[in-house]
């Protein structure tokens, strides 16, 4: 178990690392990788919350009508 | 004795949310898709800014996000005041979903902005006093939700919130003004320096988002009132339950 700690908390640093690199690469090569960064992540928060209250309101109401 | 249809009829007919949210509310998720769609396609093909270039495309979430967080704060304000004076549970909820989205629309005009911060400062985050501001406002109605959450009943919940609502409100007006009160790299308002081209995108944009709020706080809502009801049906319940079982009195000798 302590060993596949390790292996993860490896990955995770190249992982982290490598999205270092990455943003600092989009940030010299190409402004539009910041744009669509920003824009997914607003509008997708967006739709992600909408269906969230979608889905909650859904299994609740679900319930509230089952036990009437 | 009702049939199916009918009870159907008669829930939609009273105004109650049917699955997902009511149909007024379902109507303006149409709405809202079209809305962002538009928003989306004339934020990517209005021209690009002559200094800051393609970048300055992320103005279109930022800046509608911000103004909806500002507008959902100031009805959370109204509303907390409105239950003040009417002690109608409807503002409470109206007031507790307006902050639940304000919150969430702060987190996303902070997020862009850090977006937006990196290609034209060079870094995510400064300690400018828009930037801290705006995320002290982030906390404090975090704060104001977890108030919410750790007071379980609803009288007692809703004179803490709306008195924490309406005190909170004034961190939006030392946001808005940060630009103007302290020396900033944030940089002040454009309003009346844009581009025509540029500002009637932007109106596009704060219409659809304004569109979205309306949608997210409707259905927060209905949200807030249908977990209250089941709330209110679990206490009955167990109420009914409490009076079928009893503890048998076995009389039982001491020792």
């Amino acid at each position: 178990m302590p060993f596949l700690f390790q292996i993860w908390t490896y990955l995770m640093a190249d992982s982290l690392h490598a999205l270092t690199q990455l943003t600092e690469a989009a940030q010299i090569d190409n402004p539009w990788s910041w744009v669509v960064a920003g824009y997914t992540i607003v509008y997708g928060a967006m739709f992600g919350l909408t269906g969230w209250l979608w889905i909650r309101l859904s299994r609740i109401q679900r319930q509230l009508d089952d036990d009437a | 004795m009702t049939t199916d249809s009918e009870t159907s009829a008669d829930t939609q007919d009273s105004g109650s949310p049917g699955r997902g949210g009511s149909a007024p509310v379902r109507k303006l998720d149409g709405i809202a898709v079209a809305g962002i769609v538009l928003a989306i396609v004339v934020a990517m093909t209005v021209p690009a800014d002559k200094l800051q270039g393609d970048v300055q495309r992320l103005m279109y979430v930022h800046v509608p996000s911000a103004w909806v967080a500002f507008l959902a704060f100031g009805v959370t304000a109204i509303s907390s005041v409105a239950w003040l004076r009417t002690r109608k549970m409807g503002w409470d909820t109206t007031a507790a979903a307006s902050a639940f989205v304000g919150v969430f629309f702060t987190g996303t005009a902070l997020a862009s902005g850090m977006i937006w911060g990196k290609p034209t400062w060079g870094v995510f985050w400064t300690w400018d006093a828009r930037l801290v501001s705006t995320a002290l406002l982030f906390v404090i109605y975090l704060g104001y939700l977890a108030l919410r959450r750790a007071t379980p009943d609803p009288i007692d919940r809703a004179r803490r919130s709306a008195i924490v609502g309406v005190i909170a409100a004034f961190q939006v007006a030392v946001v808005y003004k940060s630009v103007d009160w302290w020396v900033t790299l944030h940089q002040q308002s454009s309003r009346d320096s844009i581009d025509p081209a540029l500002r009637l995108s932007l109106w596009v944009s704060v219409l659809a988002f304004t569109i979205v709020y309306i949608g997210l706080t409707s259905r927060r809502k209905a949200l807030l009132e249908a977990e209250e009801a089941l709330r209110l049906r679990g206490l009955r319940s167990s109420a009914v339950a409490g009076d079928a079982v009893s503890v048998p009195n076995l009389d039982l000798p001491d020792g």
